[in-house]
Order: C-alpha cells, then structure tokens, then sequence
C-alpha cells in the first residue's frame, strides 16, 4: 500500500532491497520509509541490523538492489554516483560516532569543509565563512580557545560537537547522525543531544538519529527500531 | 580551500616523512643535474682551448695524452723531442708558423711553459680569438715572464713583479731555484682557457733554469748564447699554409725515420676524448636514472604506507560529497607536491655545489664552471622528475579511490 | 589564362636554382688528364708478375679542377671537425674514406675539401657521414709548391642514406 505523497517529505523508500555484491541474498529490505520536514526521527539498531546499509543508502554511496528513493523529492535512482555526491554534500549533514575529523585542519577549516564541495551551502553562508563558523561553535558552547587549537588536542565531546557544526554549516536540509553520543559519557551525550536538535530546529533541518542506546529516544518526535523496519531476518549471532 | 590546499596540508602534516621524500627526490634531481652540467661545461671547456691549428707534434705517444698534456695541461709528456727533429718539420713547404713549447717546471702550483714570442703571435682560442695582453707585452731579455690572467690574480703579481721558478712539476722549497728570479713583464688578457694558468718563459731561460741559472754580467754573450740554444722541447703546434695539406704532412711526421714522433690534428683527438669521456658520461647518467627510479619508490612506499591510515580521512572527505576523483586528485597532487619541492631543494643544492666547488675544479682540472641559468636540456631533466612524480602518484591515488568506492563512509579496520 | 602563364613562367625560372646544385662523386674532383695517368699506371701494375711490382711510386696526384670553381655541389663524405665550440662546427674537412690508420695512405690533397660553415652548423661526431652542398673553390696558387686544393663555403648539410 502506498501513502499519498507528501510534498514535505523529505526521505521517501519505497520497497527498498538492497544486497551486497556477489550476494544473491538481501540484508536490507524495507517497504517503506517516510521522514518528514524538520521531523527529528531516532532509529534504534544494534550493529549488524542493517544500519550502515541503511545509512549508505540514504547518503548516497550505495545503490538499492531494488525499489526507489527520494530524498528532498529527487528519486536517487536516476542519478549518477557522481551526481549523488554532489547531492549529498549539498543537502546532507553527517555525524560519525568518532574520529570525525580531519587531523591537519583547524577546527574552522574542518567545519568549513562541507563548503568547498557544495557551491550552494557555501552561498547560503553570510556575512562570511569564518564568523558563521565561529556563531556556529559558540551556539554549540564551545568556548573562543578551542578555535585556535588543534583538533587533535580537544576532547572527544568538543570534537562531536565541532562535527555538528560541520554537518548544519550552510543549512543542509538533512543531517544523519551515526551514534554519535556512543563515545561520550552520560552527562555529555544528553548535553550534545540537546544542542544538536537546537541547531536543527533553528535551521528547520530534518535529522535522522540512529543509535542502539534506547534510552536516548525519549529526546525525538519519532521512534523506529531498524530490526521492525528491516524486512530480512537477522541472525542473531550477528548482534554481537 | 580547494583540493590542492587539502594536499598541501596534508603533507605539511607529515611533515617528517615529507622531508625525507622531498631530499631523496632532491638528491636524484641534483645528481641528474650534476652530470648534465658537467658533461657540457666540460665539453666546452674543452672545445674552446684551442683554435686555428692543424697539428700538434709531440714524442711517440697516444693521440688524446698528447692533447692532454700539450694543449691542456693535464697529465706529463712521455718524452722530449730533439730539437732538429722540430727543424727538419720546419722546413717543410707546407708550414705557414710554428709554435715550441716546452713543459715540466712550475711556479708555486702553475705551470710554466717555455715558449717563444710565435706563441703570442699565433696562438689561437676559442672560435680563433688570438691572445690579448692586459697589461705589458711578451718577454724579450732572458729573465723576463708572461704570466696568464689567472696567476696574477690568485698571487697578486704585477709588471715588475718577481718571481722564482722551480724545476719540475711540485713546487717544494728544496727544488727551488733561488739565484733565477724572473721579471713579469706582461700579463695577458682572461682567456678561460688553461693559459691563464700557466707562466711563460723563453726557451733560453728553460735551459738557464736547468743550467744551473747563474747569471752573470760579465759572461761571454756568445757561448752563453750557445749554452742556452734549447736542445729539446717537449712539443709544438703547426700552423700549415692549408688545412687540407694536413693529412699529407702528418703522415710524414708519423713517419719520421730519425726520431719517434706522433703528429695529431686537434679536431680529431678532441673528438676521441669526447668519445671516451662519452662513455663516462653515459655511465654517470645510468647511475642518475637509477637514483630518480630509486627515489620514486620511496616517495610510493610513503604514500601508499600513509593510504592505510588514512582511510578514515577519505571517509570522512566521501561523506562530505567529495566525488572518488577529488580523492584522485587529492593523492595526485601530494605526490606532485613532494616532487615539485624535491626538484627545488635539488636544483638549489646544484647551484650551491657550483658555486663551492667551482674554484677547486677550475684549478685542478681546468674546467670552467658558471652559475648559470638552467639549459634547455636541465628543463626537461627537471620535467622528466615532475612528471615521474606525477605518474607514481597515480598508483596511490588509484588505490584510494578504489578504497573510497568499497568503503564509502563506513571503515574497516 | 594569363595568371596561369605568369605563375607557369615564374616556376620554370626557379627550376634552375635548384637545379643548380651538381651531387659530386669524389672521382669527379680528380681532372681527367690526372685520371687517365693514374688509371695507366694502375693497369701497368696489374699486368706485372707478383715479384715484378714496380718499385715507382705512384703518379703525383693533387690536381684541381678549376672549371669547377664557383659551382655549387653536393658531396657525401667522412666528417673531420676542425672549428667550432661544444654545439656547433664552423669548419671541417671531408674526407673520400673512414679511418686514419697507416695502412692507406692519407687522401691526396684534390680528394679532401676544407668546408668551411659562417654559422656553424650542429656538432658532428668524428667520422658521420653527411652530404655537404656548399659553393666549391679550386684554387691553385701560382707561388707554391704545394697547390690549395678545393676549399668550400658551406650551405647546409643533409643526412647520408643510402
């Protein structure tokens, strides 16, 4: 059965497959999957659910096997790899859980980066690139000093949160979050989650949260646990 | 900030085993370089000591040592040659002048040639420059000297300014002739050629020097003129009416029943020095090859041992929306950069090694080197380098993209 | 139709400057009176016995051809450098065969000519073999014994092919 489709949708899948190559059998298949504007979605998964499958799906870096999906009304299935790049870096944000940054740039240029492969995030960028960064990281409370360090000297909860900056710089429409509180402790993950759906809602982007810690879904609008989405059985044995 | 500024960074950040990329590369570059230079400026060293002459006459001896030692003075003659041999040549129709030259002494590290005023009048270099004089004129009286630009400049002497000559090549207090001072009378113009390191002296004042050089006044001019009639010289130049009696007249010399002597047309022994030095040349530019290739695959072992490390940094880049070629050309360009900055140093090290060893070369052996700008031939050497860089930078780039397709955002490690 | 005659007329004057250039054989620098002597004495050699070689030497030869003088010739020959710098030659002697060794006796003077380049032309290696087109000049001069022999002001230099 199909929905009405919604002109605020901003993730459509529709009867999604997707297996890997050389596979003839499916690890991913979804019906179907609708994220909403400005909707801040939390999708439960342990690893081996299918999650990254799911998320390299919807940047996208892998093509489904079968069915459709649109982001932001744009069925990925008739673009290029290349042209799905660029959609990517124009529309999308994205959190890893670590390690997200980029070692010899500073913490300006790291934020900046989405800025040079998106013309279109770069003009929506005023007054200029290094105030705008600079508000950015003040709004997500990292102090003035931690701009002139070197990214490999801050902590892990200030480099997550200079990843957010990076993944709302120029207002993507998108922004994925790969369990990006499973590094931090307690206090700081409640602390970064707060902030980063500030951000989104300020923006008005979407964000879609994906993380195998449920008790962090009392935060979102939505709940969806990957293992009731994916259609294909895991084996158990996987969950570990 | 566009990829080329990623690159740079990039490297920058590992800027330890940068360095040593770039001074291995260096090292090819100035070794390639080196050898070019050499190879040329030897040659033209060579090529402009002497001009306008058919022949060159010494003692039986092979071509290029005769050249060597005569023209060049490099090495030591096998023999002398009588003096009526020199004058029997003489007499030959076919000979327009005649140059006697007579070598084994030195003056404090240069040496002197025994010669006569012919040697002025018609001793050619370059492309048939005749010698100049600086300042005073050739020698006349017994004791007199003309010394080359070269000796005046490094033992500060002047006209009027005297000095002592010793027999043989190494000039040692024990072996030097205290009772024969000689009188400068004229210093020549630069030449760039081994004449302006050598000092010379009439051939009467070879044989006074040998003679025991005591000068009296009050000698008999007659028997002291015998006494210094020069029995021997070690070699002379001919200058024939024309070249193309040449071949005619050396073979007569080769021939000479009464005394063993070899006759050589400088064109041609130049040439076969040439074609000896050739097979250096090549060697030397074999082992320079090897080096670049050596250095190349250091620069690829670093590049590709950083790719593993660096796979997070290419997710990282992929989930921004870099395209896999932004990852090429990411790779490409290190590779590019660590070449460039390899070429430089090298080419700066060149000019550095130039301009410290120039001196020692130019006394030593003769061979003029300058700091002069880099020839056609040293830009395609240098092209070469870059373009080598820039191929083997596809090997990791490819590599990494490969990488960024298959991992896309997710690692593994 | 009278364009077509004006050009017709311009290229049929040209031809002969190209024309022009003769290509020589070294045989063809030795005059024919030269040629005939040493032709004779050859065939007298070559009908002796083995032990009846005559102890003559040969006619003298060196003779010039002064009809040839002005004439712009080609010639193929063994390259002698003399001039020039470590890039060019500016003077050379091109001799009929390879090689200076004792066995043959070194060229007689109207089988060698002296070439000389105002611009120079690319280095040579010692004995290449080139084709040399240039303004020959046979001179003798009266007050020597010994003649000039030919000498030529150089044009250019082609490649030798077979």
């Amino acid at each position: 059965m199909r929905l009405p489709t919604d002109a605020m949708n901003i993730i459509e899948l529709n009867n999604l497959a997707y297996s890997w190559p050389g596979s003839s059998q499916a690890c991913l298949e979804i019906e179907q999957f609708l994220l909403k504007r400005g909707e801040k979605l939390f999708i439960s998964g342990a690893s081996g659910s299918g999650k990254s499958t799911l998320l390299g799906l919807l940047a996208g870096i892998l093509t489904p096997s079968a069915g459709s999906l649109s982001i932001l009304q744009t069925p990925f299935g008739d673009l290029t790899s290349s042209a799905r790049d660029k959609f990517r870096a124009d529309h999308i944000g994205y959190i890893f859980q670590q390690f997200n940054l980029i070692p010899y740039l500073s913490v300006i240029e790291n934020v900046l980066l989405p800025c040079h492969f998106s013309k279109q995030r770069h003009a929506q960028i005023k007054p200029d690139p290094y105030t705008q960064a600079s508000n950015l990281l003040q709004q997500l409370r990292l102090p003035k000093s931690c701009l002139e360090q070197p990214v490999t000297q801050l902590s892990i909860g200030q480099q997550q949160r200079v990843a957010a900056a990076r993944a709302l710089i120029g207002n993507p429409e998108l922004v994925i979050a790969d369990e990006p509180t499973s590094a931090l402790d307690s206090q700081s993950r409640n602390a970064f989650i707060q902030l980063l759906m500030e951000q989104c809602e300020r923006t008005g982007a979407s964000l879609l949260f994906v993380s195998h810690d449920e008790q962090l879904q009392s935060h979102f609008d939505r709940h969806l646990a990957l293992s009731t989405l994916n259609n294909v059985v895991q084996n158990p044995d996987e969950y570990l | 900030m566009n990829i080329y500024k990623l690159s740079y960074k990039s490297v920058i950040n590992r800027r330890t085993t940068a360095m040593l990329t770039v001074f291995t590369v260096a090292i090819s570059v100035l070794l390639l370089l080196a050898v070019e230079r050499v190879r040329v400026q030897a040659k033209a060293s060579f090529a402009n000591t002497i001009s306008n002459t058919d022949l060159i006459v010494g003692a039986r001896s092979g071509q290029i040592n005769l050249l060597l030692y005569s023209v060049f003075r490099i090495g030591n003659p096998t023999n002398n040659i009588d003096w009526k041999s020199y004058q029997q040549v003489l007499k030959d129709p076919s000979v327009r002048w005649s140059i006697p030259i007579s070598l084994g002494d030195s003056h404090r590290g240069f040496r002197v040639i025994g010669t006569n005023q012919d040697f002025f009048r018609y001793y050619q270099y370059g492309r048939k420059q005749p010698l100049t004089f600086n300042s005073g004129k050739p020698f006349a009286g017994l004791y007199e000297t003309v010394i080359g630009a070269q000796v005046a400049k490094e033992l500060g002497y002047q006209l009027g300014s005297e000095i002592i000559i010793a027999h043989g090549i190494s000039d040692k207090k024990f072996n030097r002739h205290k009772n024969s001072p000689f009188i400068v009378t004229g210093i020549l113009a630069p030449t760039g050629t081994p004449v302006d390191k050598s000092v010379h002296l009439s051939l009467s004042a070879i044989e006074a020097i040998h003679a025991g050089g005591v000068h009296s006044a009050n000698a008999d001019q007659k028997a002291l003129q015998k006494q210094l009639q020069p029995k021997q010289i070690t070699a002379f130049m001919l200058g024939l009416k024309s070249r193309v009696q040449s071949f005619s007249l050396q073979r007569k010399i080769n021939t000479y029943r009464a005394e063993p002597l070899s006759a050589i047309m400088p064109g041609i022994a130049l040439h076969e020095l040439w074609g000896i030095m050739s097979i250096a040349e090549q060697a030397l530019q074999g082992v320079s090859i090897f080096v670049l290739v050596a250095a190349m695959l250091a620069m690829l072992g670093n590049l590709l041992s950083s790719l593993q490390e660096r796979r997070r940094e290419m997710a990282i880049l992929r989930a921004m929306g870099a395209r896999p070629r932004h990852v090429f050309t990411l790779l490409i360009s290190e590779a590019s950069l660590l070449t460039s900055l390899g070429i430089i140093l090298g080419v700066s090290l060149l000019y550095l090694l130039i301009g410290a060893m120039a001196p020692i070369l130019s006394a030593q052996y003769g061979l003029n080197f300058q700091l002069s700008a880099l020839s056609h031939t040293e830009w395609l050497l240098i092209a070469l380098v870059q373009i080598s860089g820039v191929c083997i930078g596809f090997i990791p780039a490819i590599n990494a993209y490969r990488n960024s397709l298959v991992d896309g955002m997710t690692i593994r490690i | 139709m009278k364009k077509f005659m004006t050009l017709l007329c311009g290229f049929l004057l040209c031809l002969p400057l190209y024309a022009q250039e003769t290509e020589l054989s070294w045989e063809d620098l030795i005059p024919i009176s030269e040629k005939s002597i040493i032709d004779a004495w050859f065939a007298k050699q070559n009908s002796l016995d083995a032990d009846q070689f005559s102890e003559q030497e040969p006619p003298p030869q060196g003779a010039v051809r002064t009809d040839l003088n002005g004439q712009v010739i080609k010639i193929a020959g063994f390259v002698i450098p003399l001039e020039g710098d470590e890039e060019q030659i500016t003077e050379l002697l091109l001799v009929p065969y390879f090689g200076a060794c004792f066995h043959v006796p070194p060229p007689p003077q109207n089988q060698i000519v002296y070439v000389k380049f105002a611009d120079g032309v690319a280095l040579k290696e010692l004995w290449d073999v080139i084709y040399v087109v240039g303004t020959l000049t046979a001179e003798t001069t009266s007050h020597e014994v010994a003649q000039v022999g030919y000498s030529m002001q150089g044009i250019r230099t082609e490649e030798y092919s077979e």
